[in-house]
Parts: C-alpha cells; structure tokens; sequence
C-alpha cells in the first residue's frame, strides 16, 4: 500500500500483494470502493504520524504486507504498525510525536458519546460528519448527517466538526469505516492543532469487554481494538493520542441513564435517519428502546409491527449483538412477553438478580485509562454508578463461557 | 254535524283544483322510496370510495417496472468501474516498477467487471 496526502485529500494504491477484498481489525470481510478521500478542514502541517496513523485507519483492510508513506514515519509508529500487523512501514526518520495534554471527545451525539462527555465536562468534541464522496453515488440519503451535526453544535460545547467523505472507499458492507478508528481520522490530523494526547470514545462495555456488535461475542481482555495493549491502542499511543475509553466499564444501560440525566440530554440522538427526533421505526431505534424503556421501567413503546422485518431477528435464537441488552430489557420490561420480544424470552433466564452487573462499572476499565484523566473517570463512576463486586467482575469475565 | 249537499260539478272542480295543488300520499311515499334508495346506494359508493383510499394508501405506488433494477444493477456497475480503476493502477505500478517487458502475475481474486 502507498499512500499519498495532498492537504486532506488522501489518495492509495494497492501494492501486488494487496486485494479489494480485506479485513477490518474485528475480522469482518470489507470490500473496497475506490482509492481516495478527503478530510475537510485539517491542517496540512500535522505531525507526519498523525497522517499515517490517520491513513492508516483508512487503509489498513486492505494492506497485506508493508506500506509506503508519502512522508518519513517516527521509528515508534513504524513499531506499533509491524508489531500489531505485521506490516512493515516506511520511510522512517521522523522524531516521536510529543503526547499532548488535552483529551477531545469523539462526539457522535449517541448516548454513550454523551455519557462519556458527561464524564469530561470541559473536553472539547470532534464530530466525524458524513459527506457524499464526489465519484461515488449517495445511495444512502437516509442517513442524515446533517441533522447529527447541527445537534452537536447545539450542544454549546467547543466543537470542531470534521467533515469527510471517507466512508464511501468502503464498498460492502456498505459505505461506513474501513475501520472502526476511521472515526479519528479527523481528530488525529487536529491533535496537535488541540494539543490533544487522548481521544475518549464512547465506546462502552459491551464493545470493549463483551466482544459485542459484528465482533466475537466473549470475554476480550486483548480487544485488538480497544485495548491500551492492543495493536490500535499502541498505534496510537505512539503518535502521541491514546485511546481513552471513559464509559468502557459500563453497559450501554448506564450510558443511557447518564446520558438522559445529562446537560445534554436534549441533544443525545442514537437514530441516523430522524429529523425532528429519532425515526422510532429503525432497528437501532428498535434496539434503543429495549434500554431506555428497561432504564425508564415502563412497557416497549415502538411503532414496528411484530410482523415487521425488524422484528424478524429477535424470532430467531441467540446470539444477538448486544446480547448482555436484549437480557437486561427482558428481565425489566413490564409486559415483554406481549410484545415481538417473546420468543426471545424462550432463551434467557433473566432476571433483574441476574442483570444487575449491568447497573455497575466494571473495575479494570478505569485502569485503562490514561493517568492524566483516570481520576475524574473513576470519582464521576464511582459516585453515579458504583463499581461492581467480585461476583460481578465474574460476570464479565465469564461471558461467552 | 252539519251536511251540505255540493253540487257535483263544484266537486269535481275543487278535487281537481285540490289534485293540481298537492302530490298524492301514494306518490309522497313513491318519492320517499326512490330517496331512500338513493341513500343507501349513495352509502355504500361512499364505503366503496373509502377502501379504494385505504387501499391505495397502504399499497405505495409502484416504480416504473425498470427503475429499481435499473438503479441497482448501474450502482453495481459503477462499483465494479471504480475498484477496476483501483485494480488498474495496481497493474500499472506494478509494470512501472518491474521494468520493461514485465507481466504482472496476479492473484486469484476475480476481478468484477473483468
């Protein structure tokens, strides 16, 4: 793979050994769209390891054996790069980039991202904005981004929205990050604008320890992603911006209820397709309401027929991504067993007893966290959530088993 | 009560005076089932106007016969011509960087519109 910056604008070419067809840290088969992209509104001066790691969570499906940058890498992120994929980077020259001292909040307006900024209250946001990319096809209107955008600069916090077509070099699945970092990409060619030396993500739990969405379904300790450890989170505590994950110990049930008792409550917003509000009619709405209306204990409110598509998957038996949710909803919600969710019920033994880890913050997390934020972490979730015991800790480090 | 021999001539007169003024009961009633029957055929029109509503709301038009699979096999042909593009230049590199006379040996993954 060589890759080539001209201001924001990155352009790749496959090197022989490189194929359309490539895979995505969490193993996921991702297809390639087309070879460039662009990112509004960055600097052209960053340091060079914030372009490669920038390109390199763009790239890094589709890069077999070694990739060649358009500007000399420090020796660190060369490192990082050939111990977490075996790839061999280069040229290398460049000095270590100074780790920065402020945190941003990658700020997608969903409740964890809201949780986590309830966490940090003067962190300043970076919102990734879609835009169409100029030689693919939008065939995805629906999504507006628009919308996500205009929530986040209601928020009243210091943002900087990075605009990007970046999701359309991504064929199949469908447009969206090559790489779940892609989300940074932005962020990382600001950091040494914002004197950044942490990224906190919203990403929670279920994400970092459950092995959750299209990932593995057990107990991670060594999640390639999200681990300090693990090959990204070396990747970029080498160009001097680790991965902070406030809210990685906690369910997306305690990221709902900090979230709705926030500041920013009338600005959290989880569906991608609303315009005056969430749409209600898809499946992450759908998924979103089994939380909230557990959170709130009070009985589904959704307009989706049982008979519905979206329906559909929860007749079909375990597992689920987000399972830990599904049972946190079913032992909680008052008249479930009336609603699409009573097939479901047939697989889980749930009940609140059996749930209840999910209302606690799992320890080892707020130890991932970078010193110069743990300690504001670790008050705020030991004051509003609580840490979980050890049979809880169990619970998580059990799961899958 | 008092009885009063009419002449009968003054009694058609008056009948006939009286037929030319009013509508017979049997008519009334006639005029009374034909608006009633109109009701109902008027009602159940109405009824039948409704469900072609109802069901013209629910049933979304439908595309032209082409369009979706117009629009679906060109969106795929296009993705094949831009990772083709990708595919190309990953040729040409390879041919530049090999030297003159060079035949680039390729892997196995099929190539989408090849």
């Amino acid at each position: 793979m060589r890759v080539n910056w001209t201001g924001g604008r990155l352009t790749f070419r496959l090197d022989p050994e490189d194929e359309i067809t490539g895979r995505a840290a969490d193993e996921h088969p991702v297809k390639l769209a087309t070879n460039t992209c662009t990112i509004a509104g960055v600097p052209d001066d960053a340091h060079p390891d914030l372009f490669a790691v920038a390109a390199w969570t763009v790239v890094a499906p589709w890069t077999r054996r070694r990739i060649t940058f358009d500007r000399a890498v420090s020796a660190d992120v060369a490192a990082a790069l050939h111990d977490g994929w075996g790839v061999d980077a280069g040229p290398v020259a460049a000095e270590p980039r100074r780790t920065g001292r402020a945190l941003a909040i990658s700020y997608s307006g969903g409740a964890d991202s809201v949780a986590a900024a309830a966490i940090y209250p003067d962190a300043p946001f970076v919102h990734f904005r879609r835009v169409p990319h100029p030689r693919v096809p939008n065939r995805w209107p629906h999504y507006r981004s628009d919308v996500l955008a205009k929530l986040a600069a209601r928020t009243g916090r210091d943002l900087t929205t990075v605009s990007s077509d970046l999701e359309f070099t991504l064929a199949e699945p469908r447009p969206g990050y090559p790489e779940h970092h892609a989300v940074a990409a932005g962020a990382l060619l600001l950091a040494d604008r914002l004197d950044l030396g942490g990224l906190a993500f919203g990403y929670e739990l279920g994400s970092r320890w459950l092995g959750g969405d299209r990932y593995l379904l057990r107990y991670t300790p060594d999640n390639p992603m999200w681990a300090p450890h693990g090959a990204w989170g070396r990747l970029f505590a080498a160009a001097g911006v680790h991965i902070v994950l406030p809210v990685g110990g906690v369910s997306e049930a305690v990221t709902m209820r900090l979230a709705l008792n926030s500041d920013l409550k009338d600005y959290v917003r989880w569906c991608l397709i609303g315009t005056d509000g969430p749409c209600r009619n898809c499946a992450k709405c759908l998924y979103k309401e089994i939380i909230q209306a557990a959170v709130e204990r009070r009985p589904l409110d959704t307009p989706i027929p049982p008979t519905s598509g979206k329906a559909k998957k929860w007749l079909q038996p375990p597992p689920y991504g987000g399972q830990e949710m599904i049972a946190y909803g079913l032992a909680r919600i008052p008249g479930i067993e009336h609603t699409m969710f009573a097939k479901a019920l047939d697989h889980f033994e749930a009940t609140e007893e059996s749930t209840r880890w999910l209302d606690h913050c799992y320890p080892p997390s707020l130890d991932e966290i970078p010193p110069p934020w743990r300690d504001q972490a670790a008050a705020f979730l030991t004051t509003h959530v609580g840490l979980m015991t050890d049979p809880e800790r169990h619970r998580v480090e059990s799961w899958g088993s | 009560m008092m009885r009063v021999l009419v002449p009968s001539r003054l009694r058609a007169k008056v009948r006939a005076w009286l037929d030319s003024h009013y509508v017979p009961i049997a008519d009334h009633r006639r005029d009374l089932q034909d608006a009633h029957r109109e009701t109902r055929a008027l009602r159940d029109e109405l009824a039948a106007l409704r469900a072609e509503v109802k069901r013209l709301k629910e049933t979304p038009p439908p595309p032209a016969p082409d369009t979706c699979r117009l629009a679906h096999e060109t969106a795929q042909a296009l993705d094949g011509l831009l990772q083709n593009e990708v595919l190309l230049w990953q040729a040409v590199d390879e041919l530049r960087s090999a030297g003159p006379g060079a035949v680039p040996d390729r892997g196995t993954e099929a190539r989408p519109c090849a």
